[in-house]
Formats: structure tokens, C-alpha cells, sequence
């Protein structure tokens, strides 16, 4: 039912892809074939992961993605069976470029009381490590859920 | 879970009116405007049968062309073309009306006092000569059949205008008080009262002991004002000079009185007018006719006592020529100085036929004169005999004349005829001119119909049905799907047939066209409902919503289908018992279904109907029974409910709207799920939140609301990529 999840940040260069890291991971942990894929609403098109992410998710041994940002659209969103995202601001973005999306689309924290996730972007190294903690816990919390 | 609003930019445009949207808000309260109308239509038919019928007479009377009665002023059609008005105005002058007022008592209303609102509609429905019985026992009012005729009713200035109120007693005996109970008169009929400043006189009063009457004698200008405005005087086409003199009145007999007597003064005054001329002559004649007599007497005495003291002496042979021409000029001059008095009266002495008058008469003044020194020749006793007999010869001329003049003119005044006669008496123009019944009927229908509608989009502008999801967001309700209209929906005609293997065929939109954004935005809300049925207790979820023609159906209907799409087993109950179509969205029957199962008539496996799309199940409403709601508080439910969520991943309950009919939180109870349709620019923040509390009351908790109907309004979604009609992703494979 939900084979589909497309992961939203701003930049598409530090959460987004971090999340789509942790959450395949997370889910190839239960058998399960879902396509995860990442955009971001503004997106520095074509570059890879921001180097302070990707030292991140490496030294919490996680593998980084072979990663290219690329700018969110209409069709993606329509193909995705859930859109998850950082911030609450994002919903309504999502909802502009496509209306129908409405109801799939949720924060990724929102098993942890709605919390978003900050954007570590030009911050330092802390920011960083804080927003892959956020992560990783919201991450855990929909493996469990979509593990039905 | 609560998705989060996000206020969107309003840049407020295109606020003009959606008429689909009125006229789905008037198809919504059709039973109230047709309520409403009916009532309307109700009242205006009792009107028409309650209001007094009035009644129009009308008499005609001609005015002819005048016959030029002053020589010289024959100006043509100039005094004709003002003819008939003016002659419309001298009837409605206020010494014609005046006069019949004063003829007829008008000025004295007496009425039986009938019971309020319909005692008038009884009154003329009795028949006969003899009184109506008192209905009620209500023995002061007059119920039909009562007569009272006022001869005389003279009061003070200070009552003029107020009323009176008699009772009648029994053997023609009567009171009269004054309004606040203070009897004032007690009498019987014929009799002439006058006491306390008040006098009557009454010919005849038909009316069981204890009737009222009011009795009101209304100011003799006020009544010529009423009946003024009542004459309808109205010219028959241009310059035929035949006037209708009309009057509307509830009693015919009385207006024909009026009527008649209004024409008979007028003809009247006409005539009076016409003989004006003859009427001043005679005038002074009568008072000329009495001199010249005793002139007559006097000469006459003078001329017997002469021959007596002269004994008697005849007039000469000369004397006889004389006298014969001196009394032939005095005659011609006296008739000359009557017609100077005439003429005094018409023209100043300039007037050319008074000059003329005047030379005759210094003519004949000279003669005269020669005639008197003719006489100075003869003897003085012929000379006295002759003055006296002059005299007494001219007198009686004069005289014999003056008579003959009076009778002529007499004659004229007698054969004056006016230049006005009645052509027709007064006579009622057939039935009633008012009330039209069927125009008040259709008026009032109209109006009724239009006060109706009018209050009913009032009410949509003043409450407007909300257009954003965002709106609803802010009432509490999370939306968990904004379904956009589908153009497309329109267009499937619900064709009771099996589906074919041809899936675009179907009437369901989510098979006939799955890249629709409808259907996109379902499959939205299919996930949503993953998450929200994670913990709930059972599989089951209603669907209802606050009005009717929210689409209710249709958003159940596909969201089945795109569940099932997803590989589960869903199970779609129509518990619309009433209006229930489901089975017409999927292309099936409807028998065997819900209302059967409730009655008992059948067994669960025998109403759960597969469908053409696999994984999903119907059970459609049935054969529509009496008493729905009565049937959805059956045991038989809850336990039907059971096994049905035990066989399948999903149920679905599509019940009707919660403001019409209670169906729905019967139902809800049912259910661990349950959510609400709305539609885009329908449903008002009032009906949502009305809806919310109906729920709440019968202790269910609504989870969300799906927004549906959604429409592209740039002032939503106003960043122009975001297309929401026709735009659909074609997948290709990737």
C-alpha cells in the first residue's frame, strides 16, 4: 500500500537525504521493497550532499547516498504514496504545487509530538548532529508504523 | 494527527456569484421554499375568498355638441376638445357630489358589526330573508341578513366623525351609546329622537336583540373627499363626449343609488346652466310686470275719473290719428328701452348694438316730440282725453307685451334641454373586479416563491459555504483530503448495467480515469487512513456529512476502489435507506441489501455483492423500507457489522447527510472511524461545526473532514503551475 515515500526538505542537500539514508536502512531491516526517493522544495539542483550531513550519517556508521539534490514537483508528489517533510511551513508549500496531495503528506517528527526539524544548512557542526538525532528518532518511529 | 494550516496568500478575485453553487443551495432547502410557497399560495387563495368582492357600476351619459347659444363664438372644435373634461370635472364638482350627498345620507355610515377576519366571508355566504344564526353563541356580532336603514342622524360638530354604537332590542327598540358605554338614546324604529345634542330618525332595522351596530356620521367634506376618489370618470375613446361615470363599491345597490343620483344632478345642473340666459330675462321681467300693471291701474283710473267729471267725451277723428301714432311710438319705445336693459346686461355702452339702440331711440324721441306739438293744436279737453288715453293704451301694450315676453321666455326655460343626457342607468358590470382571485393567487404564490429564494441565498451569502481546506482546518477538524472537481464525474452517466471488462466505461471515476487529481487526492486520503485506523478498534468507518449533494457517495465509492486497488478486501455499505445511489455509482442493482438483511428477510452472504473491480464488495441499500432509522437500531446490525469486518480489511459506511435525518449518529456509533464530507463553497463553517456537536452529542468523536469539490481558484492556489483542472500526471513507467 505504501511502496512510494518521497522525503522533503529545503535544499535537498542535508536532512532530506540523511532521511532517505536512515530510512531505507530502516526498512530493508523488515523485507520490505519501498522506493525512497528525496526533493526539495528549493533545491541546489544537481549537487551532492553537504559534507558536514554526510560526516555525519559516516561517523554514525551509516552508508551516504550516492546523492544528487533535485527540485520537487508535481508528478513526484502525485506519485508518492507519503510525502514527509521537516517543517511545518513545507505542508503548505507541498499543498500549493499539488492540492491532491493533501493527506499523505505528513512531518517527519510527527510521531514525536509534530516536532520539526531544523535546517542545519550554514550552522554548525552541533546544528547538524542535532537534526540527525531528530532524525534518526522520527525515522525509527515510521519503520515501526509502516512495517505493517 | 493534525496537518498543520498553512495561511495561504488571499489575493481576493473572482467573488462573484457561482449560480451552480446557488442553485445547489436551493436544491438543498426545496422543501422549505416549496413550504414556504404553498403557504403563500394558501393564504392568497383564503384571501381571495375572505376579501370583500367590490363590485363596479357604471352609467353613461353623453355630452352633445354645444349648439352655439352665443352667436359669434362657434370657434369649432376648440370648446369641444376641453368639452369633456371640463364636463368630467363639473361632475365631480363638489356642489354635484355635495348635493347627492346631501340627498342620499351619505354622510351616515351604518354597518352591522361582524365577527373579525371571516364574519364578512359568512355574512355574504347567507342566503335568504331571515337572520343568520349567531355562530359561538356570539349573539353581538351580526352574522348575515341584517338590515338598517338610517333616515335621519344629526349630531353636534364635536361627534362628527365618531362612532356610535347601537344595540338593537327586541320589537324594533334600540340604544344608541357612545363608545365607551355611555347610552345616550333609547328609542324605537320610525320614531324621531332628538336628545343630548343627537337626532334620529331610523325606517328600518332587521336584527336579533342584542346586535350591534356602529353608526357614524362622517363630515359632509370628507365624505364628498371619499366619494370624489371613489367616481371613476373616465371619457369612452377621444372626443365621442360619452362619458362612464363608474363607481367600485362591496355594495352594488348602493354605488347604482349613487351613481344614478350623481348623473341625475348633473343633468341637472346642465340644463340649469342652458336656461341661465332665459332665467335672468324672465327675472326682471317679473319684477317689471308688477310696475307697469299698476301703471296700468293708475292710468286707466285717470282716464274714468275724467269722462266721469266730463261726462263722457269722445276722442275727435284728429285726435284718433294722434292718439294711434303717439301710443304706436311709445310701445316701439318702450320695447326699445326693454331691449336696452338687455342689452345693459351683456355688452358696455360701446357695443355697437347698443349705439345703434340708442340712435333708434333719439329717432323716435324726435317724433315723439313732433307728436306733442301737433297736439298743442288741439282743444283742451281732447288734448287731456288724449293724454289719458295714451296713457292707458300704451300701458296696457307695454304691459300686454311684457306678459307675452315672460311667457315666451317661460316657454324657453320649460324646453331648455342641456346638451348632457343619460344613456344608460347605472348597472353592475358583471361579476366582482376585485379581489382577482387568480391573479392575488398567482401574485402571492410568486411572491412567496421569491421571498423563499431570496431568503435562502441570503442565507448562502451571509453564511457562505467554505472554500478553502484550510478554512475548515481552523473550525479543528483536520482535512485529510482535498478531492478537486472533477469535470469528468459530470459527465458519467450512471448506466444500470453490469460493467463490462472495459474499465473506462465504468461509472466510477477512479476506474474510468485513475489519473484523475480526484482520484490522486483519494489515494491521498487512502493513506491518511492508514495511519488513522492504526489504532483503532475496529476496521469500520462512516462516512456522513452536514448536508445533502456534498458527494458523499461518490468520495465513498472511490475511495473504495482505490483502496481496493491497493490489493485489500473493502466492503462498501450504503446505509442510505432513504436515498441511497451507491449501487448506481458501481452499475449495479440495488435489491437485496441492507434493508432486506435489517428485516430479516436474508442472510449476510446473501446481500454482500461482488463487484467488477476485484477486492471490493458491495452491500447496497435494498428495497427502500418505511422506517430506516428504526431498522439501524436492530441488533441485526451490529452484529452484520461484526462479521463483515471480519472478513474484510476494510468497511466502509456511507450513511445519509446528519442535518436531514439522524441515520448517521445511529450508525456512528457503530464505528470506531468516522469522518465527514464536505463540498468546496456548500457547506458553511455553521452546518460543519452544527455537525461536530450533532456527533459529539451522541458520543462520536469526528476524526476529519474530506474537502471535496475543491475548485481552481487563483485566489487558493495562486502560483499558476498549480493547474488543478485537467492537469493529470500520465505515468510512463519510469
Amino acid at each position: 500500500m505504501l511502496e512510494r515515500i518521497l522525503i522533503v526538505c529545503i535544499g535537498n542537500i542535508c536532512r532530506s537525504p540523511s532521511a532517505q539514508a536512515l530510512m531505507k536502512e530502516a526498512l530493508s531491516r523488515g523485507n520490505r521493497t519501498v522506493k525512497i526517493d528525496s526533493a526539495g522544495l528549493a533545491a541546489q539542483v544537481g549537487l551532492p550532499m553537504e559534507p558536514t550531513a554526510r560526516a555525519v550519517l559516516l561517523e554514525h556508521r551509516h552508508r551516504p547516498p550516492e546523492h544528487k539534490a533535485c527540485q520537487l514537483n508535481r508528478a513526484m508528489l502525485q506519485q508518492a504514496d507519503l510525502v514527509l517533510v521537516m517543517e511545518r511551513r513545507h505542508i503548505g508549500s507541498i499543498y500549493r504545487i499539488a492540492p491532491e496531495a493533501r493527506g499523505k503528506t505528513f512531518l517527519l517528527g510527527k510521531w514525536q509530538d509534530e516536532a520539526e526539524i531544523q535546517d542545519p544548512f550554514r550552522r554548525d557542526r552541533t546544528a547538524f548532529e542535532q537534526a540527525y538525532r531528530q532524525i534518526r528518532t522520527a525515522v525509527e518511529a515510521w519503520a515501526a508504523r509502516l512495517g505493517h | 494527527m493534525h496537518p498543520t494550516s498553512v495561511s495561504s496568500p488571499q489575493d481576493h478575485e473572482d467573488s462573484g456569484i457561482d449560480l451552480r453553487k446557488l442553485l445547489g443551495a436551493l436544491l438543498d432547502y426545496k422543501w422549505p421554499i416549496l413550504g414556504v410557497t404553498l403557504l403563500f399560495f394558501l393564504g392568497g387563495t383564503l384571501y381571495g375568498m375572505f376579501a370583500t368582492p367590490i363590485h363596479r357600476t357604471s352609467a353613461l351619459v353623453q355630452i352633445e355638441k354645444k349648439s352655439g347659444t352665443v352667436p359669434g363664438l362657434e370657434m369649432g372644435d376648440f370648446t369641444q376638445a376641453s368639452s369633456a373634461r371640463t364636463e368630467i370635472e363639473l361632475i365631480r364638482s363638489r356642489s354635484v357630489i355635495g348635493q347627492a350627498v346631501d340627498n342620499l345620507h351619505l354622510d351616515v355610515q351604518a354597518t352591522p358589526l361582524r365577527f373579525p377576519l371571516i364574519g364578512d366571508y359568512l355574512a355574504r355566504r347567507h342566503r335568504g330573508q331571515d337572520l343568520a344564526e349567531p355562530l359561538l353563541g356570539l349573539e353581538e356580532y351580526a352574522w348575515g341578513g341584517e338590515k338598517i336603514d338610517v333616515f335621519r342622524f344629526e349630531v353636534e360638530p364635536r361627534w362628527i366623525g365618531k362612532a356610535f354604537l347601537l344595540t338593537a332590542g327586541d320589537n324594533g327598540t334600540f340604544t344608541l351609546e357612545e363608545s365607551e358605554g355611555k347610552p345616550l338614546l333609547q328609542g324605537r324604529v320610525g320614531e324621531a329622537l332628538d336628545r343630548n345634542g343627537i337626532r334620529l330618525q331610523i325606517r328600518e332595522l332587521q336584527a336579533r336583540p342584542g346586535t350591534r351596530f356602529s353608526l357614524r356620521k362622517a363630515s359632509r367634506l370628507s365624505t364628498i373627499r371619499t366619494y370624489r376618489g371613489a367616481l371613476q370618470l373616465t371619457e369612452l375613446g377621444t372626443d365621442t363626449g360619452l362619458i362612464t361615470v363608474a363607481m367600485e363599491h362591496p355594495d352594488p345597490q348602493h354605488a347604482s343609488r349613487v351613481v344614478d343620483e350623481i348623473s341625475r344632478l348633473f343633468v341637472r345642473q346642465n340644463v340649469e346652466r342652458m336656461s341661465a340666459e332665459a332665467d335672468g330675462s324672465l327675472e326682471f321681467l317679473r319684477t317689471q310686470l308688477p310696475e307697469v300693471r299698476r301703471e296700468l291701474d293708475k292710468a286707466e283710473g285717470a282716464l274714468n275719473d275724467y269722462r266721469k267729471q266730463h261726462g263722457s267725451v269722445d276722442i275727435g277723428m284728429e285726435t284718433g290719428t294722434v292718439l294711434s301714432q303717439a301710443v304706436e311710438l311709445e310701445t316701439r319705445i318702450s320695447e326699445l328701452r326693454m331691449q336696452q336693459a338687455e342689452l345693459d346686461r351683456r355688452f358696455t355702452r360701446e357695443h355697437p348694438a347698443y349705439k345703434t339702440l340708442l340712435m333708434q331711440i333719439q329717432g323716435l324721441t324726435r317724433r315723439q316730440n313732433e307728436i306733442a306739438r301737433r297736439v298743442q293744436g288741439l282743444p283742451e279737453t281732447q288734448q287731456e282725453l288724449l293724454r289719458l288715453s295714451r296713457d292707458v293704451q300704451v300701458s296696457t301694450a307695454i304691459y300686454t307685451q311684457l306678459l307675452n315676453k315672460a311667457q315666451e321666455l317661460d316657454l324657453v326655460r320649460a324646453g331648455t334641454v342641456g346638451n348632457v343626457r343619460i344613456v344608460d342607468q347605472a348597472v353592475i358590470d358583471g361579476g366582482p373586479v376585485a379581489p382577482n382571485k387568480s391573479l392575488i393567487q398567482v401574485g402571492a404564490t410568486l411572491a412567496g416563491a421569491l421571498l423563499a429564494i431570496g431568503l435562502v441565498l441570503l442565507r448562502k451569502l451571509l453564511n457562505p459555504g467554505l472554500e478553502t481546506p484550510e478554512a475548515i482546518e481552523q473550525l479543528g477538524l483536520p482535512v485529510y483530503a482535498a478531492v478537486p472537481f472533477s469535470g469528468r464525474q459530470a459527465h458519467i452517466k450512471p448506466k444500470r448495467r453490469q460493467m463490462a471488462g472495459d474499465p473506462a466505461a465504468s461509472p466510477l471515476l477512479a476506474l474510468s480515469h485513475p489519473n484523475d487529481p480526484a482520484v490522486e487526492a483519494l489515494r491521498s486520503l487512502r493513506t491518511s487512513l492508514h495511519f488513522i485506523m492504526l489504532g483503532a478498534q475496529d476496521n469500520r468507518l462512516v462516512i456522513s456529512g452536514p448536508g445533502p449533494q456534498a458527494g458523499k457517495s461518490f468520495v465513498c465509492a472511490n475511495l473504495a476502489a482505490v483502496v481496493a486497488q491497493a490489493g485489500k478486501r473493502v466492503l462498501l455499505i450504503d446505509v442510505d435507506m432513504r436515498k441511497g445511489h451507491l449501487h448506481r455509482l458501481l452499475g449495479m442493482p440495488a435489491d437485496m441489501g441492507l434493508a432486506d438483511l435489517l428485516a430479516g428477510r436474508c442472510e449476510l452472504a446473501d446481500v454482500i455483492h461482488p463487484t467488477p473491480l476485484p477486492g471490493l464488495f458491495l452491500l447496497p441499500r435494498g428495497q427502500l423500507p418505511p422506517n430506516p432509522s428504526e431498522l439501524l437500531m436492530r441488533p441485526q446490525l451490529t452484529a452484520a457489522l461484526e462479521q463483515a469486518s471480519a472478513s474484510h480489511d476494510l468497511v466502509i459506511l456511507d450513511t445519509p447527510p446528519l442535518l436531514a435525518v439522524t441515520d448517521a449518529a445511529i450508525v456512528g456509533r457503530q464505528a470506531a472511524t468516522t469522518l465527514i464530507v464536505t463540498r468546496y463553497g456548500t457547506s458553511s463553517a455553521r452546518e460543519i461545526e452544527m455537525t461536530v456537536r450533532r456527533f459529539a452529542q451522541s458520543g462520536i468523536e469526528i476524526k476529519g473532514a474530506i474537502f471535496n469539490g475543491l475548485e481552481k481558484r487563483a485566489a487558493i492556489y495562486g502560483y499558476g503551475h498549480a493547474a488543478y483542472h485537467h492537469y493529470e500526471y500520465k505515468s510512463d513507467n519510469a
